[in-house]
């Protein structure tokens, strides 16, 4: 899928283990630059460690994860170059309560890229804009809600212009009603040449919004292919089991 | 937040439990008023307490007590910086240093805070201060001619001839209270999500930056009421190190109750002196904790 364009991020047989138990198994996957790839599978099956592993916040125990061509061995932390290029969005937001929403965005760009203050909240207003929350500048995470928030966090990343940005079950702790509006947001950014590796439940989205969905079940994955042959035509007995549970309600619905 | 505050705001109502306690404390404090009216034959002398306490010196010297409060809040203020400066550094070492440092700081808390602070003092005292301070060459920094302090040193380090005698004071009292103020230290940093930490790793910005700006106000608005706790425990032991001659308020206090006779007067203003200073610290404090915390619904 990703042949036609250079890799920005590979897995290279890589594995990972807490303790005994074998989170990543042997793990190759190459991703594309600006390409947009969804992983699902069921929890525990270390998506969520996959994509932590790009950035560097879990290390991986064998094997090599490049990222921009730069090699990344067991332990290794994400070398400077790199730091607040990848960004990444939570499934819990992570917004630093104590500071407003203008601020939450200026912090890094001022402390990481040196941006004066001015550059920076112009900057950060201008992404808001971008995520349709310009007039929630002055507020405190606090005062949002949770669709608000998880967007605001969103704007955060883009602040550092970041060429990968990793998107941990964004959605998942959203109300149902403010979903849309943070799948809207991530939608918007397909055509911002920025690559996406997002994990998501959210398989209406998968298949309207990737480029390649990616199946991992027990720390392995088991099947990569485009959002059609994915959801029309699985290859993987585990692949179609899998659509089965979590389809079941939304095709009978 | 006005719903929460509001909430918090517990109505003042009697019920009969209280009236029961109430009179139960009426009654006890009465016998033993009782009791001591019969027993102790004390004669009050206010008028004599209060002339003798705000006496000024032969020359016009500010009156010994009040040299007494001024050197309690130096010896409470310089105490409560250098112990928070130590707390932060050694709490943060316990927190996040390597596997060398934890052990270090470790050792440091536990061995001050399972010692007790009156044997402390006297070991820094004899073994440390006297013996260390001038092989180190220390005392000559202190013993300089007084003409060259200057009016501002005066006021915030208090005569010059008392330098030293100050430094070990605040040494002493900084050593203790840093080792519980590292132990708040640390379980406030505990105590912030690890997606904070996450969020400004991922967003670039740099480990002390990530602490000054994400971790350290965040945790220092948890930990704002055990630190309360922690300064006002260290004003009340700045009076210890009147037993090393530290001539704080209590030292003072005790030289004129004994010089006077006037024992429990003189003790009793010692104490109210305390209560006022310990008082306004508190709720001064709480006024800062309140503007910190105002953001923070979620830790409420």
């Amino acid at each position: 899928m990703s042949g036609d364009t250079p890799s920005i991020i590979a897995f290279e047989d890589v594995s990972k283990w807490f303790g005994t138990f074998q989170v990543l198994r042997d793990v190759d996957l190459s991703i594309g630059e600006g390409e947009c790839v969804v992983i699902c599978g069921p929890s525990g099956s270390g998506k969520s460690t996959l994509i932590r592993c790009i950035n560097r916040l879990e290390t991986h125990d064998r094997g090599t994860v490049r990222v921009h061509g730069v090699p990344l061995g067991p332990g290794e932390r994400l070398p400077r170059e790199l730091r607040g290029k990848i960004g990444m969005v939570f499934q819990s937001f992570n917004l630093f309560p104590h500071m407003t929403v203008l601020r939450n965005l200026a912090l890094a760009p001022m402390r990481n890229l040196g941006m004066d203050k001015e550059k920076a909240e112009e900057t950060a207003l201008s992404y808001l804009e971008r995520v349709h929350i310009g007039d929630q500048a002055e507020k405190y995470p606090d005062q949002l809600s949770g669709g608000q928030q998880q967007r605001v966090a969103i704007a955060r990343a883009l602040c550092m212009q970041p060429d990968i940005l990793l998107f941990d079950e964004p959605t998942s702790s959203l109300d149902p009603e403010m979903i849309r509006e943070v799948l809207d947001v991530i939608f918007e950014l397909t055509d911002s040449g920025i690559t996406m590796v997002c994990v998501t439940h959210e398989m209406g989205f998968a298949r309207k919004v990737s480029d390649r969905v990616v199946f991992m079940d027990h720390g392995e994955i088991v099947e990569s292919a485009a959002p059609d042959t994915f959801f029309d035509a699985p290859r993987e007995e585990r692949t179609r089991a899998f659509l089965n549970q979590i389809l079941h309600y939304e095709a009978s619905a | 937040m006005t719903s929460m505050i509001g909430q918090r705001k517990s109505r003042f109502r009697l019920n009969r439990l209280d009236g029961i306690l109430m009179v139960g404390l009426v009654a006890a404090a009465g016998w033993m008023w009782y009791r001591s009216a019969i027993g102790v034959a004390y004669r009050w002398d206010w008028p004599q307490a209060l002339s003798t306490v705000f006496a000024t010196g032969d020359a016009g010297e500010t009156p010994f007590f009040l040299t007494g409060i001024y050197a309690t809040l130096r010896l409470s203020l310089w105490g409560a910086v250098l112990a928070s400066i130590l707390g932060v550094l050694i709490g943060v070492g316990r927190y996040a240093g390597g596997r060398t440092l934890r052990m270090f700081c470790g050792t440091y808390i536990q061995i001050l805070r399972n010692i007790p602070p009156l044997v402390f003092i006297f070991i820094f005292y004899f073994f440390i201060s006297s013996q260390l301070m001038p092989l180190l060459g220390l005392d000559a920094l202190f013993s300089r001619p007084a003409e060259e302090a200057s009016g501002w040193q005066r006021f915030l380090f208090g005569p010059p001839a008392l330098w030293e005698n100050l430094v070990s004071g605040v040494l002493c009292i900084s050593f203790i209270s840093a080792a519980y103020i590292a132990e708040v230290v640390r379980a406030g940093l505990a105590a912030i999500p690890r997606g904070q930490w996450e969020a400004g790793e991922s967003l670039g910005i740099p480990v002390l930056d990530r602490y000054r700006f994400v971790i350290f106000p965040q945790a220092l608005a948890r930990i704002a009421p055990p630190l309360t706790g922690q300064y006002i425990s260290l004003v009340k032991d700045s009076s210890i190190v009147s037993l090393i001659s530290v001539q704080e308020l209590t030292f003072v206090g005790s030289e004129i109750a004994n010089s006077s006779g006037l024992l429990f007067e003189v003790w009793l203003l010692v104490a109210f002196v305390y209560f006022l200073l310990c008082l306004s610290l508190s709720i001064l404090l709480r006024q800062v904790e309140r503007r910190m915390t105002r953001h923070f619904h979620q830790f409420a």
